[in-house]
């Protein structure tokens, strides 16, 4: 997670200048978007922009075709549609605009100079959100959620985000935390009230409560290793000796996978990441050097970072080459990936004999074993079945809530649950009501501060630290 | 008329009472105005002091230098700590006191303070120039210049009092209420509210046959309220318990439309928590019986309370519903009970000083602030005083926060939230309830009474010994070491070996203070509080830290103020709801603001970042 920032980036809300930013991702799709927000946000594109009306009062909300021309030369930059939305209605409630381009990134990055140059200023990253948080057009959960939206990798994600927007999270947290109160107020009756004859609730009923919270926390908890997923891809690391197929593994999934989402050639290291959409969910396959045994240093850093990789996977594909059997490299390997999630690969079944591959089988001792070609394609179907019925398997998994959960909620959810372990131990420990009481308010108050019902400074800086430009 | 005041304090009930006490002591001139001086600090109510919660305020009161529980230690006549079986963040004192002995403890120590007149009248409208209060008026037509008054007239403002379809305008039983002063007060711009309590009749002793009813005894040793009363508190009367029954109900309910709470007769708002014997029967139908505890009204008197049966029904109603209680078979009145309904002023007019937004130097305090209880009202009484004596010398606002003191709790509350039913303080109305316990309440605030002047310097430095001593103790038991194999076996929770430190077997549930000198014959334990709060410190240590880490996360919000004056109609982006609520409330701070009911997250958040960004987090201002 990045580092909160101070808020003051964003300058003086209350005297706000003109931003803009480019809305869609860098470098995808047919169309890129630009948005202009604040004071000066009209008149600027009235400048830039040569259509139909000269003027764009009077048409908020309204699709408008022309040209985006550069004031200084009237060259025509790109045709366009642009939207007007007159402030208050607007996604930051200011006035904005928004540019349709053609989408090229270089045509994108000249209509940017000529809004700057026009009196505008590149929007830091976040800044449409948090303009949008200040002039109430959104919550916090709301706002995280619209990183997530403009972030989201495949449509689960896209769902997911558009769930939370909706309030959902929101809503589900906010029943929890009304049943813990609810619970809190039969504890608190007993050390208000002793003096009435009302009859307490027993200790068992109340241990109930606390537990069945707990177990709906819990689901909502395990979402977050989904949501990881949905947001940030499920990485798989290939690994294997250098001539045992992996690039042809790597180059195979990615040409049957149309669905590329994008590429980040790992230039500054051994590896090589490509995003691949899956069954719905953003896989990230990461391909790397390979383990050798050797005493060089360049080799032995070459391997850290082999290791490093394999600690943030979630998955390994562990590439055999059949016909050859297991190297000494690959027992190196094999201690590697031992405890960690992994599946052996034996490819090359084109060349390999029965006998060798039944051989290698042994050899590997994994529980998960697929026999392939990355020159055929043999056995690449059942990998993907494997793949998505056992990592991919969230929509049928009901123990797993349907919403996109962030680091910052996970943290929430994990501390309200460990308050709740430790009301239940003071509960069986026969503490007095008041101590268990006080881990129950405590566990109430994180559970708000998921949806904002109590808002520490610190919750604020680290939401807005997460936006990336543009939304 | 031409003397001048510095303080008027309007109502000689329990928050009049500590007002003028405070204010005095701090060396202001003052004047009492009540309307009865034969009544000052008489308890409508019950004849007790303390209670759940209350008692933590009657501690919190000695503490800060009030007079309450000095009072009620001298009146007191059986003296009990409730719920002594749990943590002792809840255990609450309470005192059944003689209430003539009690009125006459406080006349006393009122005619026995310097600089302070005692005027039997009543004040019928105030003077008020550039919005700044400058005179009182009372009904004799006298005008009384002062630079403050603080108006704490309890139950008495346009009263009326109910028994059956029998309604007359009455403060108390028999005594005048006060009319006119809510109308000009009202016409000043104050919202005005009614609000509706209740009281249980008052029987002879010699028509109640006992041997039908439990005895509830005072504790052994009694424990007094005030670290000023010394040890000469004893339990001399007893409580008696019994239950009302089906006939009881029965009578109740075939006259339920008698009853003015259910014929529209009384329009006020009745407390949830305290329900009269129709709302119990009516509303908990499903209950066979209810508790009724009878407290003795005096040493002097057969006089008894009949605590649980507050009723407004017709006087024959009430005898024969309660002619149907074991014990009560020949009961006779005293007095029946009767519902009294009366005008209050919603609390969120008040700044956190209890000084009201609307006009400069003039400070509510009580049961006009919608609170109910003679605890509640003496706190605002004191606080109120503290703050009117601060701000006439220039010296800062007097507030105490919701982790400092129960007070603090019921004064942020009534400013921030208001009430919508008589407010009573409660334990778990204290988020910080952990930390906030009746044995560190001189811990808490004695400093804060010394800085005021209400604590003398002696009781200062006795209070800084203790601590002293408290400190001394805690460091023997951890020194001290006793072998595991001379621990006696019913401490079985034990399994360490070798040799333990005492302040480790204190840990154990089942170990206490007292205990110890049994376990180690080397170690003599001190007899008294200073033990009792060793035994606390360590034995809850764990939660007393983490409720001490809580406090400190809650002051980093309390922490951030809000600019005096400053004007939320500028923030872009409000929503009109909580501009409206920011700009009628006036938090000081971000804690104070986001407690403010209807303000959500968002709305916080977004004055928070307004401060920020806009560079706006003021210091330190004066209110």
């Amino acid at each position: 997670m990045n580092q909160p920032r101070p808020l003051d980036v964003f300058g003086d809300p209350g005297h706000p200048d003109t931003i803009c930013g480019i809305a869609t991702p860098l470098g995808r799709g047919g169309i890129g978007i630009i948005r202009l927000s604040g004071p000066r946000a009209m008149p600027l594109a009235e400048k830039v922009f040569h259509g139909k009306h000269a003027s764009l009062s009077g048409l908020s909300h309204r699709v408008l075709y022309g040209n985006f021309c550069d004031p200084g030369s009237d060259i025509a930059l790109d045709e366009i549609l642009l939207t007007p939305f007159k402030q208050p209605n607007s996604y930051t409630g200011e006035d904005v605009v928004e540019f349709s381009f053609h989408g090229s990134p270089t045509i994108l990055r000249r209509a940017l100079e000529i809004l700057i140059a026009g009196g505008a200023r590149l929007a830091q990253p976040g800044e449409f959100t948090f303009r949008a948080f200040y002039h109430g057009r959104i919550d916090l959960t709301q706002a995280e959620a619209v990183a997530d939206l403009v972030d989201a990798k495949s449509e689960q994600s896209a769902q997911a985000a558009f769930q939370q927007l909706q309030g959902t999270l929101k809503n589900r947290i906010q029943t929890l935390r009304a049943d813990l109160i609810e619970g809190l107020g039969w504890l608190e009756m007993s050390a208000d009230f002793v003096e009435e004859d009302l009859e307490f609730k027993k200790v068992e009923e109340i241990g109930e409560r606390i537990n069945s919270i707990a177990q709906q926390i819990s689901v909502l908890s395990k979402a977050y290793q989904r949501s990881r997923i949905v947001r940030d891809g499920l990485v798989i690391t290939i690994i294997g000796a250098p001539n045992a197929g992996k690039s042809s593994l790597f180059n195979y999934l990615l040409a049957r996978e149309r669905s590329i989402v994008t590429s980040t050639p790992g230039t500054t290291r051994d590896t090589i990441d490509e995003f691949v959409n899956l069954g719905g969910y953003p896989v990230r396959f990461v391909d790397t050097a390979g383990i050798r045994k050797t005493a060089e240093t360049v080799e032995t850093i070459g391997i850290d970072r082999t290791i490093n990789q394999l600690s943030e996977s979630d998955l390994i594909f562990w590439v055999v080459d059949g016909s050859v059997g297991l190297t000494e490299d690959d027992y190196e390997t094999h201690q590697l990936i031992a405890d960690r999630p992994a599946i052996a690969l034996i490819n090359k079944a084109d060349i390999a004999t029965g006998q060798q591959i039944d051989h290698c089988r042994r050899s590997v001792d994994l529980a998960d074993v697929i026999v392939i070609s990355a020159a055929t394609g043999k056995g690449i179907d059942q990998l993907i079945d494997w793949l998505t019925t056992n990592h991919l398997n969230f929509a049928t998994d009901r123990r797993i809530a349907p919403f996109l959960i962030n680091q910052r909620h996970l943290i929430a959810l994990e501390a309200a649950r460990e308050h709740l372990a430790l009301a239940d131990r003071a509960l069986v420990k026969k503490e007095s009501y008041e101590f268990v009481a006080f881990d129950l308010r405590k566990a109430a108050e994180c559970l708000g501060e998921i949806t904002g019902e109590t808002t520490p400074d610190d919750i604020l800086s680290q939401i807005f630290a997460n936006f990336c430009i543009g939304k | 008329m031409s003397e001048v005041f510095d303080i008027a304090v309007i109502g000689g009930g329990h928050a009049g009472v500590e007002a003028v006490i405070a204010a005095s002591r701090m060396g202001a001139s003052v004047a009492l105005v009540t309307t009865d001086v034969t009544a000052i600090g008489r308890m409508s109510c019950n004849p007790a002091i303390g209670g759940l919660a209350k008692g933590h305020l009657v501690k919190e009161i000695d503490a800060l230098g009030g007079e309450m529980g000095v009072l009620a230690d001298r009146a007191g006549i059986q003296f009990k700590v409730l719920n002594k079986r749990k943590g002792p963040a809840v255990w609450s004192s309470r005192a059944q006191t003689d209430r003539k002995l009690y009125e006459a403890y406080v006349r006393e120590a009122v005619e026995l303070l310097p600089n302070t007149r005692i005027i039997e009248d009543s004040v019928v409208d105030i003077k008020v120039e550039h919005g700044r209060l400058t005179r009182i008026i009372t009904k004799s037509g006298s005008v009384i210049k002062v630079q403050s008054a603080i108006l704490a007239g309890g139950t008495f403002l346009n009263a009326i009092i109910h028994t059956g379809s029998v309604s007359t305008p009455a403060g108390r039983v028999g005594e005048q209420p006060v009319i006119g002063l809510s109308d000009k007060l009202a016409a000043l711009g104050f919202t005005v509210g009614r609000l509706k309590t209740g009281t249980p009749p008052r029987v002879d002793g010699k028509t109640i046959d006992f041997s039908l009813m439990t005895v509830q005894p005072g504790d052994n040793p009694p424990r007094p309220f005030s670290t000023r009363s010394n040890g000469n508190i004893r339990n001399q009367a007893e409580c008696w318990l019994t239950n009302t029954n089906e006939a009881c109900h029965q009578i109740i309910k075939q006259n339920i439309d008698r009853s003015p709470l259910f014929n529209g007769q009384i329009k006020g708002v009745g407390p949830r928590y305290c329900p009269s014997i129709e709302d119990k029967v009516v509303k908990f139908a499903e209950k066979p019986s209810h508790q009724l505890f009878l407290e003795p009204e005096g040493l002097d008197t057969d006089q008894l309370y009949v605590n649980g049966f507050s009723s407004s029904l017709p006087e024959d109603v009430q005898l024969a519903a309660l002619r149907a209680v074991p014990g009560m078979g020949d009961v006779a009145f005293v007095r029946p009970g009767y519902a009294v309904e009366y005008d209050y002023f919603p609390p969120t007019q008040l700044k956190p000083t209890l000084e009201t937004k609307l006009i400069e130097n003039l400070y509510f305090a009580g049961q006009i602030n919608g609170t109910s209880g003679y605890e509640e009202a003496a706190a605002q009484g004191l606080m109120a005083a503290i703050n009117a004596v601060n701000k006439l010398r220039d010296k800062p606002a007097f507030i105490l926060d919701r982790s400092e003191a129960y007070i603090g709790v019921m004064i942020d509350d009534l400013v921030t939230r208001g009430v919508d039913e008589p407010y009573r303080m409660f334990t778990s109305r204290a988020e910080h309830r952990l930390h906030l316990r009746e044995d560190n309440a001189d811990q808490r605030l004695t400093e804060y009474g010394y800085r005021c002047g209400l604590v003398p310097e002696e009781r200062y430095l006795a209070f800084g010994e203790k601590y002293r001593r408290v400190t001394d103790e805690k460091n023997r038991l951890g020194e001290q070491r006793v072998p595991t194999i001379s621990i006696p076996l019913k401490y079985k929770s034990l399994r360490k070996r070798g040799a333990v430190s005492l302040s480790h077997l204190l840990r154990i549930p089942e170990i206490h203070y007292q205990d110890l000198g049994e376990i180690d014959h080397t170690f003599t334990p001190i007899e008294g509080v200073i033990g009792e709060s060793v035994e606390i410190q360590i034995k809850y240590e764990g939660y007393i830290e983490r409720q001490l880490a809580e406090i400190e996360r809650f002051k980093r919000n309390e922490s951030i103020r809000i600019p005096a004056g400053f004007i939320y109609g500028e923030m872009p982006g409000l929503r009109t709801e909580a501009r409206e609520k920011f700009s009628r409330i006036r938090p000081l701070n971000l804690g104070q603001a986001a407690r403010i009911p209807g303000i959500t997250g968002a709305d916080v958040s977004l004055l928070m970042v307004y401060l920020r960004a806009s560079g706006r987090i003021g210091p330190k201002s004066r209110i």
